[in-house]
C-alpha cells in the first residue's frame, strides 16, 4: 500500500524525463518562415523579388517624400503646422542627427539588400519558369540601380555593395560617386536588355503584374542618371541621356494621357503614361500610405477620417503665380469632388468648409477614390517616372546637344497636352514656346516646364541642385527669391545642397565619412565630386 | 551611536521592569554583577586588575589561584560597563567565570566541569513555552549566561541542565523568531531548580525558516544573501496592496522598486542588486509556492504589469534570493534575483474564519497648474512674433478668451467637499482555514478595486484560493496550491503616451488649448486641440473610448512527497500557470481614433507554462556535522498564442467592438505563436558543522530552447561558506554580540530572458500590390540572425555578516557584493548597409557593485508598549564595462521625435546604464554676452545658452581641442544618471495597549529624472498649452530667469534644464490600528480597526507630479523618465480585520 505512491511518483518522473529527452530544446517556429526553408524554388524567387518592391514603399514615407518637396522653392509648409521637426526641410534646417534627410539610407539599403539576395540566390535556382526567373533577376538589377541612384542624388558616394557577401562587412567605406554611377549604369543597361517591354497579365505565379518594372523604366532611369551626371557632375553624357529617353519615346508603348489629371487617378491605374510608380492598393494600410495627408487640406479636418489631411505642402507664392493664366495644371477646384490640380477652398468630405483655404491653395492632383475618408489608406500610386518626363528628358538633352529646335518640339508636346485640359478642351495657355532659342533660354523653359508638369513629384529640389553645378548660385538664388521660408533659420549655406549622412549610421559604422559642412570625418577624394 | 545608547538605556529600564519577577530572592542584596563601573588599565597583573574592579564597584571578589592565573598581564579600557562585562573581559580565555554566592560575594569559579567528587552540583529544569499561546517550544536554546551550560528543549518544550555548580545564575532561553527571555535562578547542592520560561514572539524574526528554492532553512543556517519579508511587513500593517511589487518597495535592502506611474495596476520596475543586463529582461523571477510563475516584464510600456494578476491576499512570506549562492538553484534564470512567494496554509486544529475589509479614497497628491486661455494665447503670439511668424491670435480673441481647466477635468476631483472620496478604493477577503492532522485547508476569496484618479481608468481584481495539505500516511503527503484571479482594468489612453500630438491622459490635458470647451456648441466632442499641436481630446478619450484589459490567471500546483527512508525523501510537483489576456479597444466615431464610423479591435492571448519539478533530498550525519543533499530535475514548457481582429466603419457605435463583422472596412486579422522550454538538473549540498561552519554547494545545469544550436546547455555553479563566530569558544565570554555570522559566496548564474526564435534566420512578410490586390512576399527580417546566441552569464561575489546585539534586540545585516554580467544579450545596431538594422549578440559586460545594510531593533518592549524599528539602505554602482562594439548605443525613449535628436539616453563604456544625453545649458543668453556661436541669431537674448563643447580638432592630432562655434548633435553630453546613489526604507512599529502605529518612510537619493513633459510644458515654445512656469519666461524686462523667451521655432532638444534631481523622502505608509476590546467581539477571536494613509508626504525638489516615476517601464537601458506620467494619489483607507 505504502509503495503505491512511490511507484506513481517514480513512473511520473521517468515519464517526464523521457518526454524531456525528446526535442523540447529544438525550436520549431510555426508563426514564420526561416531562410533555411526559403529561396529554393522559382516561386520563392518571385516572392523575394516582390519583396524588393515592398522596400520601394519607403520612398513615399513622410521624411523621404516631404523633404525634397518642402526643401525646394516650389513648395512650403503650411503656416499652421505646429511641429518644428515637420517644417525643418522647408527651413533648410537639418543636420546629421535630425530625421528628415536621413531616411533614404535605410530605405535604399533595404531595397539593395533584397535585390542582392535575389541576384545571389537566383542564378542557382532551378525552375521550369525560366522566363520569370530572368525577369526577376532583371527587376532586381533595376531596383538596386534605382536605389543607388537615389542615394547618390542625395548623398553623393555611398558604400557600393553588390552582393550579400559584400554587405556582410560591418565597416564599409563610401565608394567614390563615379564608381557607384558606373555600377548603376551597368545594372540599368543589363536590366534594360533583360526586362520585358510589357509584362504578361500574370507573372507566372498567379500574381497580376501591373506596376512591375519594364524596359521603359530602365530606360528612364538611364536617362535620369546620364542627365544627373551631365549637369551635377558636369560630364558630357547628354547623348547617352538623349538616347535613353528616345528609346522610351520610340518604343511606342508609352504615351501622354489626354487628360493630365487622369494620369494620377486610381481609376486609371496602369495607364500608359505611368512608367514607374510606387503602387498603393487602397485596401489596407499594409499597401496604403499616408501620402495624401501631405496634400489634403487641414481645413477639411485635420483629424482622422474627416476627409482632410495634414495639409502640409502648399505651392510657394512664386510658384503659384508662375503658371500661365488658364493653365489646366493650375486650375483650382472648389470642393473635395473637384477634378482639378489644386483646390482653393470649399468643403471636405465631412462638410468642414473653408473658402478660401486659410493658408492658400493645396495641390489636389493626388485625389483618392475615398476622397480622404480613410486616414492611412490611399489608392493613389506615387509617380516616380512618367512618360511626360521622358519627353522633358529628351528635350533637355537635345537642347544641351545644341538642338534647341528638337527640344522645343518635345517641350511643346507637354504644353499641348495641358491645353487639352480634360482632353477635349482647347485652351489658349500654356502656349507653345516662343521665346529665344539660345541654350540658356530653352534650358530655363524646360526647367520651368518640369516644375509645372512634375509639380509635387519630388523632382524640383534635384533640379535646383544639379543645375547649381553648372550655374553656381542657381540653387541659393532660387530658394532665396522664391521661398522666403528657406532663410527662416538663417542664411543659406551652400553645403546644404547635399544631405548629411545620418548620424546613426556613422555611429554604427565610424568608417563612414561625412559630407562637407556637417562636421565629422571628412571624405577622401571622389566620394563627393 | 546615540541610537545604541538609547537602546541600552531602554534595556536597563526593561531590566528594572522585569525585576519583580525575581521576588523569591527578594531578601538578597542587589546582584553585584550588574553594578556599573569605568575602568582603564594598561598592562597590569590580573590580580591587580581584579582588585581594582572590586575597589571601584565596591564589591567583594573571591578567587582561587588554582582557578585564576593571577600573574597574567591584562589591559582593558571599559566605559560604564557592568561588573559582569568587566570580569568577562578580564577573564576571557582563562577558563574562569564569575558567579555570585548567596552573600552577594562574587566568586570566580572554573568554567570546566571537573567532575571531581568534592564539587557538589545541582540541576535546572523546566519548560519553554510560547508566551501568547502557551504552546511548548521545540529546539529553544536554554543557557546559563556566562557559562558553558547550554541545552536545547525537546519536543515537549522541556529541558534539563545537569551538573551545575551551586550559585545564582541568570538563565536565558532563545529561539529564532522569539525574543530571548531571562530569569534568575539559584542552584543548590543536589537539588533541581525549576524555571519555566515564556518567549514573546519577535516581530523581527517571526519567520524562523527562510525559503531558498526547493527547500527551506532556518535563517541562522543560511549561507547566502536572502532578504525576507513577512506578511506583516509586506502590508506595512494592513495597507491595501494592489500589486505584489508595490508591497516590496522600500522593504528589503538591495531590492529597488520604482513605480512606472500612478495608474492603478501600473507596473513597477524591480531591480535586485542593480541592472545586470541591457537588452534582456532584468526583472527578477517570481516563484510562487515552488512554481516559477512569472518574470517581471522588460516592456517599455509603463502599463504592462504581468504581476497585477497575482493575488497578494494569501501571501505568508516573501524571500528575495540575492547572491549567486542563493540564486544558482534557479540557474539560467537566477541572474536578476529570485522572489520566492509562500502563501498561507491551513494549520491543524486551528479552525479560523478571517474577514478583512477596507474602504478608502484617493486624492491627487500634487497638481501642476497650466496657463489660462488668454495667457496661452499671449504666449503663442509672443512665440510666433519672436520666430517671425504670423500671430495666431488677435487682441480681441485674447481679450475675450475663456479658460477651461483641462487638467482638472482629467482628474477625479470633487469641489464640494474637501475630503470627499475623489477616487474610491476598496478591498476585502474572506478566508477559512484549519483542518486536522490528516487534512489541512485554506480557502479564501478576495477582491481589490481601485478607481484611477484620471477619469475613465480603474482596476479590479477578484480571486479565490484553495490550499490543501494532506497526510495520506506517515510517509506520504500531498499538497495543492491553487489560485484563480481575474483582473479587469480600464485604461483609455490615460498612460503610455508620448508628447505633443501623441500625448495621452494628463499630459494631453496639460497641452490642450485652454480657450476651447471640450465640446462644441452642438454638444459634440472637439476631437483635437485646435490651432495648437493637434493632441486628441483627452477628456473625450477617457469618457468615450473602451480600452478594457482583462487577465485571467490560474496558478497552481499539486505535489506529493514520499519518505523513502526517514532520511531520504522524494518530492514531485506538477504545476501550471494558465493565463488568458484580452484587450477590447473601441473608439466610437465621436472621438478622433473612431474616424468616420468607429474603429476597434479585440486582442486575445492564451499563455500556459507547465512545470514539473522532481527532487530527492537526503539528510544524515556525516563526520562531526550534518549533510543535506538535494538533487532533482525540472522541465518547464511555455506556450503562447494570440489573435487580433480589427474592424472599422461600423453602422453604429452601439455595438462597440462586439460585432466586428458589421464593419465595412476590411482589416486583416493577425495571429502569432511562441513556444519554448527549459530543462534543468538541480543539485545542492549543505554541510553544517556544529552550527558553526556552514557550507553550501549549488549547481544547476540548464538547457533552453531559446538559444543557438551550439549553446543550448550551460552549468551554473556556486559555493558559499558561513561561519558563526559567536559559537566559537573565544566569543563565549563576550556579551556584545548575541549572534555573529560571516557569509562568503561566489558563483555563476544566467539570464535567458529573451524572446524565442532569436537565433533563427527569420523572414518577415512584405506586401506589395498590383491591380488592387495585395501580394504577400517574404523578405529577411530587419534583425540579423545569430546562431551562436547563448546565455548572459553573471558572476557574483558576496561578503556579508549577520549580527545580533543586546540579546537580539538589534540585528544587523551588512552585505557587499560585486557582480559582473558578461556575454550580454545586446541588440546591436548594425549599419543599414549590412541589410539588417540590428542583431542580438552576446557581447559586452556590465558590473554592479554595492552595499546593503539592514538594521532592525526592538527599541522598547514592555507589556503594553512596544516599539520596533527597521531600516534598510542600499547603494549600487552600475558600470558598463564593455559593449563589444567600438561605439556607444544611442537610445530614444517613447518621446520619439519630440526631442531632436530623439536619442536622449546613451549606453557607453565606463558609464552606468540610464545615462541621460543632451545639451548642457548654462543659463540664458543676455544682451551684452559675448556670442561664441557662428550663427549669432542663436545668441538672441532669452535663448538657451547651450554650451558649445570642444568637438573640433584644429591641430590634427585627432583629439578635439576647440569648440566649433556651432550647436550640433556633437555638443551633447551626459547630463546625469537614472541610478540613485542610495535608496532604502525606514519603518517603525509602535504598539500601545490596543493601539498600533506603523510608519514606513522610503527614500531615494542622487538620481536624475528627465522631466520630458517640460519639453512641452516649460519650454516657452507656445505650440501647445504650457505649465505656469512659463509665466516667468525671459522678456527684456524679466531677464533673471531660467525659462527662455517665447519662441515658436526653438528646437525641442533635451536641454539640461529638463533633467531634474529625483531624490525624495516619502512618508509611504502610516497605519493606525486599534484592537477592539474582547467584550465587543460577539465571539470573535480578534478584531482590529485601522486607518491607513499612503503617500502622505514627500520631500523632493522634483517639479513633475512625482519623482518615483519611470515611463519606460522595465526597459533597463533607460533611467527614470517622466513622459507625462499618470499622477500619484494620496490615499486614506479605513479597514477592519476580524478573526473567528
Amino acid at each position: 500500500m505504502t509503495r503505491k505512491p512511490l511507484v506513481a511518483l517514480v513512473a511520473l518522473s521517468v515519464g517526464l524525463t523521457a518526454a524531456a529527452c525528446t526535442d523540447l530544446l529544438v525550436e520549431d517556429p510555426q508563426g514564420f518562415t526561416t531562410t533555411d526553408t526559403f529561396y529554393k524554388t522559382g516561386a520563392d524567387l518571385n516572392s523575394a523579388t516582390i519583396a524588393i518592391y515592398n522596400g520601394l514603399r519607403g520612398i513615399q514615407g513622410q521624411a523621404n517624400w516631404t523633404t525634397p518637396e518642402l526643401a525646394s522653392d516650389q513648395s512650403r509648409a503650411d503656416n499652421r503646422e505646429p511641429n518644428f521637426e515637420t517644417k525643418r526641410p522647408d527651413f533648410i534646417a537639418w543636420d546629421a542627427s535630425t530625421g528628415p534627410t536621413g531616411g533614404y539610407w535605410n530605405t535604399m539599403y533595404s531595397i539593395i539588400t533584397r535585390a542582392n539576395l535575389v541576384l545571389s540566390k537566383g542564378p542557382a535556382i532551378e525552375t521550369p519558369n525560366a522566363q520569370t526567373k530572368a525577369y526577376n533577376l532583371a527587376e532586381a538589377k533595376f531596383l538596386r540601380a534605382y536605389a543607388y541612384l537615389w542615394l547618390t542624388k542625395v548623398y553623393d558616394g555611398v558604400p557600393l555593395l553588390l552582393s550579400p557577401e559584400e554587405q556582410a562587412d560591418p565597416r564599409p567605406v563610401r565608394t567614390p560617386v563615379e564608381e557607384v554611377h558606373q555600377a548603376i549604369i551597368q545594372d540599368l543597361t543589363e536590366a534594360e536588355a533583360e526586362l520585358p517591354a510589357t509584362w504578361p497579365a500574370s507573372d507566372g505565379y498567379g500574381n497580376p503584374t501591373q506596376g512591375r518594372v519594364t524596359k521603359g523604366a530602365a530606360q528612364m532611369a538611364l536617362a535620369d542618371v546620364y542627365l544627373w551626371r551631365s549637369t551635377y557632375m558636369r560630364k558630357n553624357e547628354w547623348q547617352q541621356a538623349s538616347d535613353a529617353a528616345k528609346r522610351v519615346i520610340d518604343s511606342g508603348l508609352w504615351s501622354l494621357n489626354a487628360d493630365y489629371l487622369r494620369t494620377f487617378r486610381p481609376s486609371n491605374k496602369g495607364n500608359r503614361e505611368m512608367i514607374f510608380v510606387v503602387a498603393n492598393s487602397g485596401v489596407n494600410s499594409r499597401t496604403g500610405t499616408i501620402f495624401q495627408l501631405f496634400y489634403y487640406p487641414r481645413d477639411w479636418g485635420l483629424d482622422r477620417g474627416q476627409g482632410g489631411g495634414w495639409g502640409l505642402i502648399h505651392p510657394t507664392t512664386w510658384f503659384w503665380n508662375s503658371y500661365a493664366a488658364g493653365d489646366y495644371r493650375r486650375d483650382g477646384g472648389t470642393d473635395y469632388t473637384s477634378n482639378a490640380a489644386y483646390v482653393t477652398g470649399g468643403c471636405g468630405l465631412s462638410n468642414l468648409c473653408a473658402t478660401p483655404l486659410a493658408d492658400g491653395p493645396m495641390p489636389y492632383k493626388y485625389k483618392k477614390s475615398d476622397n480622404g475618408a480613410n486616414w492611412d489608406i490611399s489608392d493613389v500610386d506615387t509617380p516616380l517616372y512618367r512618360y511626360a518626363e521622358a519627353l522633358l528628358f529628351y528635350a533637355e538633352a537635345q537642347n544641351e546637344l545644341g538642338n534647341a529646335g528638337t527640344a522645343i518640339t518635345y517641350l511643346n508636346l507637354i504644353r499641348a497636352r495641358s491645353r487639352n485640359g480634360t482632353g477635349t478642351e482647347n485652351r489658349p495657355e500654356p502656349a507653345n514656346y516662343a521665346g529665344a532659342t539660345d541654350p540658356l533660354s530653352v534650358r530655363d523653359a524646360i526647367y520651368m516646364e518640369r516644375a509645372w508638369e512634375l509639380a509635387f513629384e519630388a523632382k524640383r529640389w534635384f533640379d535646383l541642385v544639379r543645375r547649381d553645378s553648372r550655374e553656381p548660385g542657381y540653387w541659393s538664388t532660387s530658394l532665396q527669391t522664391h521661398d522666403p521660408n528657406s532663410t527662416n533659420q538663417g542664411p543659406l549655406a551652400t553645403y546644404k545642397k547635399r544631405f548629411p549622412i545620418p548620424q546613426g549610421q556613422i555611429s554604427s559604422n565610424p568608417a563612414l565619412c561625412q559630407n562637407a559642412g556637417y562636421g565629422g570625418t571628412a571624405c577622401g577624394s571622389g566620394v563627393q565630386p | 551611536m546615540r541610537f545604541l545608547t538609547t537602546v541600552t538605556g531602554m534595556l536597563v529600564m526593561l531590566g528594572a521592569a522585569t525585576a519583580p519577577c525575581a521576588a523569591e530572592w527578594q531578601g538578597d542584596p542587589r546582584p553585584s554583577l550588574d553594578d556599573t563601573l569605568t575602568i582603564a588599565l594598561e598592562r597590569v597583573s590580573l590580580k591587580d586588575a581584579l582588585d581594582e574592579v572590586a575597589r571601584r564597584a565596591g564589591v567583594r571578589i573571591a578567587y582561587s589561584r588554582r582557578v585564576v592565573p593571577l600573574e597574567q598581564w591584562v589591559s582593558v579600557r571599559l566605559d560604564a560597563v557592568s561588573v559582569r562585562v568587566a570580569l568577562d573581559q578580564l577573564l576571557q580565555g582563562t577558563g574562569a567565570v564569575p558567579t555570585v554566592d548567596r552573600t552577594g560575594q562574587i566568586l570566580l569559579v572554573s568554567d570546566a566541569p571537573d567532575g571531581r567528587a568534592r564539587r557538589q552540583t545541582g540541576s535546572i529544569g523546566g519548560t519553554v513555552r510560547d508566551a501568547a499561546s502557551g504552546t511548548p517550544l521545540l529546539n529553544a536554546r536554554v543557557a546559563l549566561v556566562g557559562t558553558r551550560f547550554s541545552v536545547e528543549t525537546g519536543t515537549d518544550g522541556q529541558y534539563t541542565i545537569a551538573d551545575v555548580p551551586p550559585a545564582t545564575y541568570r538563565i536565558r532561553a532563545r529561539l529564532v523568531g522569539y525574543l530571548p527571555a531571562d530569569a534568575s535562578v539559584a542552584v543548590q547542592d543536589g537539588q533541581q531548580a525549576v524555571v519555566d520560561l515564556a518567549l514573546q514572539p519577535s516581530a523581527i524574526e517571526l519567520n524562523p525558516v527562510v525559503a531558498i528554492g526547493y527547500a527551506t532553512v532556518r535563517k541562522q543556517d543560511l549561507t547566502g544573501a536572502v532578504a525576507s519579508i513577512t506578511a506583516d511587513e509586506f502590508k506595512a500593517g494592513v495597507a491595501p496592496i494592489v500589486t505584489l511589487t508595490t508591497g516590496l518597495q522600500a522593504k528589503a535592502a538591495g531590492v529597488q522598486v520604482t513605480s512606472n506611474s500612478g495608474m492603478p495596476g501600473a507596473g513597477l520596475r524591480v531591480r535586485v542588486r542593480g541592472t545586470g543586463s541591457i537588452s534582456a529582461n532584468s526583472e527578477p523571477l517570481y516563484v510562487i509556492d515552488g512554481i516559477p510563475a512569472e518574470q517581471g516584464t522588460a516592456s517599455s510600456d509603463p502599463k504592462s504589469n504581468p504581476l497585477m494578476s497575482i493575488d497578494v491576499d494569501g501571501i505568508e512570506s516573501i524571500d528575495v534570493l540575492k547572491d549567486a549562492s542563493a540564486t544558482a538553484i534557479y540557474g539560467a534564470r537566477g541572474a536578476n534575483g529570485v522572489v520566492l512567494i509562500t502563501t498561507r496554509r491551513g494549520q491543524a486544529d486551528r479552525n479560523r474564519v478571517t474577514v478583512e475589509t477596507s474602504y478608502g479614497f484617493q486624492r491627487v497628491s500634487k497638481t501642476i497648474p497650466v496657463l489660462t486661455g488668454p495667457e496661452f494665447m499671449q504666449l503663442a503670439n509672443e512665440a510666433a512674433a519672436n520666430a517671425s511668424l504670423t500671430l495666431p491670435y488677435t487682441a480681441g480673441q485674447i481679450a475675450s478668451a475663456p479658460t477651461y481647466d483641462y487638467p482638472s477635468m482629467m482628474l477625479r476631483t470633487c469641489d464640494t467637499w474637501r475630503y470627499c472620496a475623489a477616487a474610491p478604493q476598496a478591498s476585502g477577503s474572506l478566508s477559512f482555514s484549519g483542518g486536522n492532522q490528516g487534512l489541512r485547508y485554506l480557502i479564501s476569496g478576495n477582491y481589490a478595486a481601485q478607481d484611477g484618479i484620471e477619469i475613465g481608468s480603474d482596476f479590479r481584481r477578484h480571486g479565490v484560493r484553495l490550499n490543501l495539505d494532506g497526510n495520506v500516511s506517515d510517509r506520504f503527503r500531498l499538497a495543492t496550491s491553487l489560485s484563480f484571479t481575474r483582473v479587469t482594468r480600464n485604461a483609455p489612453r490615460v498612460e503610455n503616451g508620448s508628447l505633443g500630438n501623441s500625448a495621452n491622459g494628463i499630459q494631453a490635458a496639460m497641452q490642450f488649448a485652454p480657450f476651447v470647451a471640450p465640446r462644441d456648441a452642438a454638444g459634440n466632442w472637439i476631437k483635437t486641440s485646435p490651432t495648437t499641436e493637434p493632441v486628441p481630446n483627452p477628456i473625450a478619450n477617457a469618457l468615450e473610448l473602451t480600452d478594457l484589459n482583462t487577465t485571467t490567471r490560474l496558478l497552481g500546483s499539486v505535489s506529493g512527497e514520499y519518505d523513502i527512508t526517514p532520511d531520504l525523501r522524494m518530492k514531485s510537483t506538477l504545476g501550471g500557470n494558465f493565463q488568458f489576456n484580452k484587450i477590447h479597444f473601441f473608439a466610437p466615431r465621436t472621438v478622433l481614433d473612431g474616424g468616420v464610423g468607429g474603429a476597434g479591435w479585440i486582442f486575445s492571448e492564451e499563455i500556459r507554462n507547465l512545470t514539473s519539478e522532481n527532487t530527492l533530498t537526503y539528510r544524515r550525519a556525516l563526520g562531526p556535522g550534518h549533510v543535506d543533499l538535494l538533487g532533482g530535475f525540472s522541465v518547464q514548457t511555455f506556450y503562447g498564442e494570440n489573435i487580433r481582429g480589427d474592424g472599422a466603419l461600423f453602422p453604429t457605435d452601439e455595438t462597440n467592438v462586439y460585432n466586428l463583422g458589421s464593419g465595412a472596412q476590411l482589416l486583416a486579422a493577425s495571429s502569432g505563436i511562441g513556444e519554448s522550454a527549459i530543462l534543468s538538473y538541480i543539485t545542492r549540498a549543505n554541510y553544517n558543522l556544529a552550527g558553526k561552519y556552514l557550507f553550501t554547494l549549488t549547481g544547476r545545469y540548464d538547457g533552453s530552447s531559446r538559444f543557438g544550436a551550439n549553446n543550448k546547455w550551460a552549468f551554473f555553479p556556486s559555493a558559499a561558506v558561513a561561519w558563526r563566530i559567536t559559537d566559537e569558544r573565544f566569543m563565549r565570554g563576550q556579551s556584545l554580540f548575541s549572534d555573529l555570522k560571516l557569509r562568503l559566496s561566489y558563483g555563476q548564474v544566467g539570464n535567458q530572458a529573451v524572446e524565442s526564435y532569436q537565433s533563427l534566420t527569420q523572414l518577415s512578410t512584405a506586401f506589395y500590390t498590383a491591380g488592387g490586390i495585395e501580394i504577400p512576399a517574404l523578405a529577411p527580417a530587419a534583425r540579423m540572425p545569430n546562431p551562436d546566441l547563448r546565455w548572459e552569464q553573471q558572476t557574483q561575489f558576496n561578503l556579508g555578516f549577520d549580527a545580533a546585539f543586546l540579546d537580539h534586540r538589534v540585528t544587523v545585516t551588512l552585505d557587499h557584493y560585486r557582480s559582473t554580467t558578461k556575454d550580454l544579450l545586446l541588440v546591436v545596431p548594425l549599419p543599414s548597409t549590412t541589410g539588417f538594422t540590428s542583431q542580438l549578440r552576446n557581447i559586452g559586460s556590465v558590473r554592479n557593485r554595492g552595499l546593503e545594510l539592514s538594521v532592525s531593533s526592538i527599541n522598547m518592549q514592555r507589556p503594553r508598549l512596544t516599539w520596533r524599528s527597521s531600516v534598510n539602505v542600499s547603494a549600487n554602482r552600475n558600470k558598463v564595462l564593455n559593449l563589444g562594439i567600438d561605439t556607444a548605443l544611442f537610445l530614444a525613449p517613447r518621446t520619439g521625435n519630440f526631442f531632436a535628436p530623439n536619442d536622449i539616453y546613451i549606453v557607453k563604456v565606463g558609464q552606468p546604464l540610464g545615462a541621460i544625453f543632451g545639451y548642457a545649458v548654462n543659463g540664458l543668453w543676455q544682451s551684452g554676452d559675448l556670442c561664441y556661436l557662428t550663427n549669432t541669431a542663436q545668441c538672441t537674448p532669452g535663448e538657451y545658452k547651450i554650451v558649445d563643447q570642444i568637438t573640433l580638432d584644429t591641430d590634427g592630432d585627432s583629439i578635439p581641442d576647440a569648440p566649433d562655434g556651432q550647436i550640433t548633435a556633437a555638443d551633447r553630453v551626459i547630463l546625469g544618471y537614472g541610478e540613485p546613489k542610495f535608496y532604502g526604507g525606514l519603518s517603525n512599529t509602535l504598539t500601545y495597549g490596543p493601539f498600533s502605529l506603523d510608519v514606513l518612510l522610503s527614500f531615494v537619493s542622487g538620481n536624475k529624472v528627465v522631466n520630458a513633459g517640460n519639453a512641452y510644458g516649460c519650454a516657452a515654445i507656445g505650440q501647445a498649452n504650457e505649465r505656469t512656469c512659463v509665466r516667468d519666461r525671459w522678456t527684456p524686462t524679466n531677464t533673471d530667469t531660467d525659462i527662455p523667451r517665447a519662441n515658436r521655432s526653438r528646437p525641442r532638444r533635451l536641454y539640461s534644464t529638463f533633467v531634474e534631481d529625483g531624490s525624495y523622502l516619502r512618508l509611504q505608509t502610516l497605519t493606525l490600528g486599534y484592537q477592539l476590546p474582547a467584550r465587543w467581539l460577539w465571539g470573535a477571536e480578534a478584531a482590529q480597526l485601522y486607518l491607513t494613509g499612503q503617500n502622505l508626504w514627500t520631500l523632493t525638489g522634483y517639479s513633475g507630479f512625482d519623482p518615483d516615476v519611470n515611463s519606460m517601464g522595465g526597459d533597463g537601458r533607460f533611467g527614470g523618465i517622466d513622459i507625462g506620467a499618470y499622477p500619484r494619489t494620496r490615499t486614506w483607507n479605513l479597514g477592519l480585520s476580524l478573526t473567528f
